[in-house]
């Protein structure tokens, strides 16, 4: 059959009024809380409407299995063979499906104004492999049950299935839906397995289920080959990800970071490159302060992922494009302050605080007293302000011992203890 | 009327409604984030709103067994005992409801009595109009669309959803035993249709 002909009688034609106005939508609505300019996102917002997706076009090929079902294609006398009799009804679902992706792909980059990139790829196949996997079990299930119940069924299985455990407390099945919870930044790239492990288990089902009517003989075996593939793909989906926390493991992203300038040089993911002088301006302006204040500046300022390690004349920082200036001077201000451990992790009753030598180093940079009062607590406010009235030599001693002491989980110092 | 009660399967929706005694007990107050177009991008919802949807199925499918030449030519009339038995359903649902709210599992379970009746008039009313497949992705869909769209930007929901309604809600209530009582009509009035939709 034609194509225009299987899509003008399939009921991806009335899906699609439904399904390709809500990817738009959808990818929008994510599209809010991503980084704009980076390409990454653009594929992992078209990856987010995969629940209404695979959803609906589920229940479109359960439909198309019910219709082949009522007319008993199945026992007629064959003139194509079964796969081709299947392919062709899903040949506008799996249309729909592609359309509804690209459609995605087209609303993020136009909302992120940049196109798809090499690393979003992954979640871009592994969405689509999704989606072709539970087409081929919503198929399956509509040549075995009434249509009536197993459209709806699929449609409301599906959505429950790759929305509710996003907010389960079981970690594990977060990661099996196909949703891809976990998002990318422009420093950190979301494993690769996290892409891997939901295709195994709904590719395993789907094959599994696709074997099942296959002409294999004898019955037992291709049962049993059948259940294997299933057992297989569930079990090393689950093993894949049973250690996992509420977040999918992220490793350090390599290659995408541009150094410029000097004193203190500036080192950004690309996505940041047009931003470069602003962030160099604010940082000159912040460590002419803190030298002056007594403490060794950095050479280079760098945002890049915790999981890289940094020479030691090397601040982290984490500035964002959207910053003001008067926030971007906070942002440096407060790169003086190395990653620390989670002291309460471990003791809910630590004591130590940072608070101190963070409003300290505001007011050190230039930021306005008003400013840095409203975030502080009271206590620690007074702290910073008597510190401030210190010897240079005593306030950058009780600084220091600050930060060892949050290094080692011990109780802060008061800046007059520090400085005797 | 034996082979009208055979040929109907009305014993499943029976087994429909027990599903859905067992799903709301089961639901309880448990709730989860689901994606809305609201200004966090999300909405907890009770797992309860879907509850209803057994009972809704089983009732669709019940009507779909049909033998079209027979009815049509026979003296009983059969479109009156389809009304009595959904009717009858519709009552023993809400029963359920009030039964797992007052016995303290879930407070919400009334909402879901209402509920059912809403979903099931949507589906008789799509039924009669576009015929029964699209009429349980009709059921189903209203519930995933209203996750979506019906909640206001104070994550209230609207009132048009009635689902999403809290039990006690005058005029969700009075909407879903209007769409209940047009659904049984159109049941009564006419065949579903076949053409189109197929």
């Amino acid at each position: 059959m034609r194509f225009l002909t299987s899509f003008r009688i399939s009921s991806a034609k009335w899906a699609a009024m439904l399904l390709l106005p809500a990817v738009w939508f959808l990818v929008i609505e994510w599209a809010r809380f991503a980084q704009v300019g980076f390409g990454t996102a653009v594929a992992e917002a078209a990856s987010f409407p995969v629940f209404a997706i695979a959803a609906l076009c589920s229940a479109c090929a359960t439909w198309e299995a019910g219709r082949l079902r009522r007319s008993r294609i199945w026992s007629l006398a064959p003139v194509h063979t079964r796969l081709r009799v299947a392919a062709n009804a899903l040949l506008p679902v799996v249309t729909l499906a592609c359309a509804a992706i690209g459609l995605g792909l087209v609303a993020g980059s136009v909302d992120l104004g940049v196109l798809p990139d090499g690393a979003g790829a992954s979640s871009i196949a592994s969405t689509l492999a999704v989606v072709l996997s539970y087409i081929i079990i919503g198929f399956s299930l509509g040549c075995v049950v009434h249509r009536t119940l197993a459209a709806p069924l699929m449609l409301l299985g599906v959505y429950l299935w790759m929305t509710v455990p996003a907010s389960s407390n079981v970690m594990w099945i977060r990661h099996l839906t196909g949703e891809q919870i976990t998002s990318s930044t422009v420093t950190d790239s979301v494993s690769f397995t996290a892409f891997i492990a939901p295709v195994l288990l709904s590719g395993g089902v789907a094959i599994g289920l696709a074997l099942l009517s296959s002409t294999i003989r004898p019955k037992a075996l291709r049962g049993g080959v059948a259940m294997s593939c299933a057992v297989v793909g569930t079990l090393l989906a689950y093993l894949m990800v049973a250690n996992w926390g509420p977040d999918a493991p992220m490793i350090a992203r390599t290659g995408a970071t541009v150094c410029a300038q000097s004193k203190p040089k500036i080192c950004v993911p690309r996505e940041f490159e047009p931003q470069i002088p602003r962030f160099h301006k604010a940082a000159t302006e912040v460590m002419l302060r803190l030298k002056t204040a007594g403490l060794d500046a950095p050479d280079t300022l760098a945002l890049v992922s915790k999981r890289t390690e940094v020479s030691s004349t090397t601040w982290r920082f984490d500035p964002s494009p959207e910053e003001s200036n008067e926030a971007l001077r906070v942002t440096v201000a407060l790169s003086a302050i190395p990653a620390l451990p989670d002291c309460f992790a471990d003791n809910e009753g630590y004591s130590g605080s940072k608070e101190g030598i963070r409003s300290w180093l505001l007011l050190t940079a230039g930021v306005d007293r008003d400013t840095v009062a409203s975030q502080a607590d009271p206590k620690q406010m007074r702290s910073a302000i008597a510190a401030l009235k210190m010897s240079k030599t005593s306030q950058i001693r009780w600084f220091h011992s600050t930060i060892r002491a949050l290094k080692s989980c011990s109780a802060t110092p008061e800046p007059a203890d520090a400085a005797s | 009327m034996t082979l009208w009660f055979a040929t109907r399967r009305w014993w499943l929706s029976a087994v429909g409604l027990l599903v859905f005694l067992f799903a709301a007990i089961g639901a309880g107050e448990h709730q989860a984030d689901l994606p809305s177009f609201t200004p966090i991008g999300s909405v907890t919802v009770k797992l309860m709103l879907f509850s209803p949807i057994p009972v809704c199925l089983a009732i669709l499918y019940c009507l779909d067994r049909r033998l079209p030449t027979a009815e049509l030519t026979g003296i009983r009339r059969t479109g009156l005992a389809d009304q009595a038995v959904v009717m009858t359903v519709g009552g023993l649902a809400l029963c359920i409801a009030v039964l797992v709210s007052s016995s303290g599992h879930a407070a919400s379970a009334q909402a879901a009595g209402r509920n059912a009746l809403f979903l099931m008039g949507l589906g008789m009313t799509v039924r009669a109009m576009l015929g029964s497949t699209a009429a349980g992705a009709a059921s189903v869909g209203w519930l995933a669309l209203v996750t979506l769209v019906g909640y206001g930007g104070n994550l209230r929901p609207y009132a048009w959803t009635v689902v999403l309604r809290g039990a006690n809600d005058v005029v969700s209530g009075a909407l879903a035993c209007s769409m209940f009582a047009v659904g049984l009509a159109l049941t009564g009035l006419r065949a579903p249709k076949t053409r189109g939709l197929n």
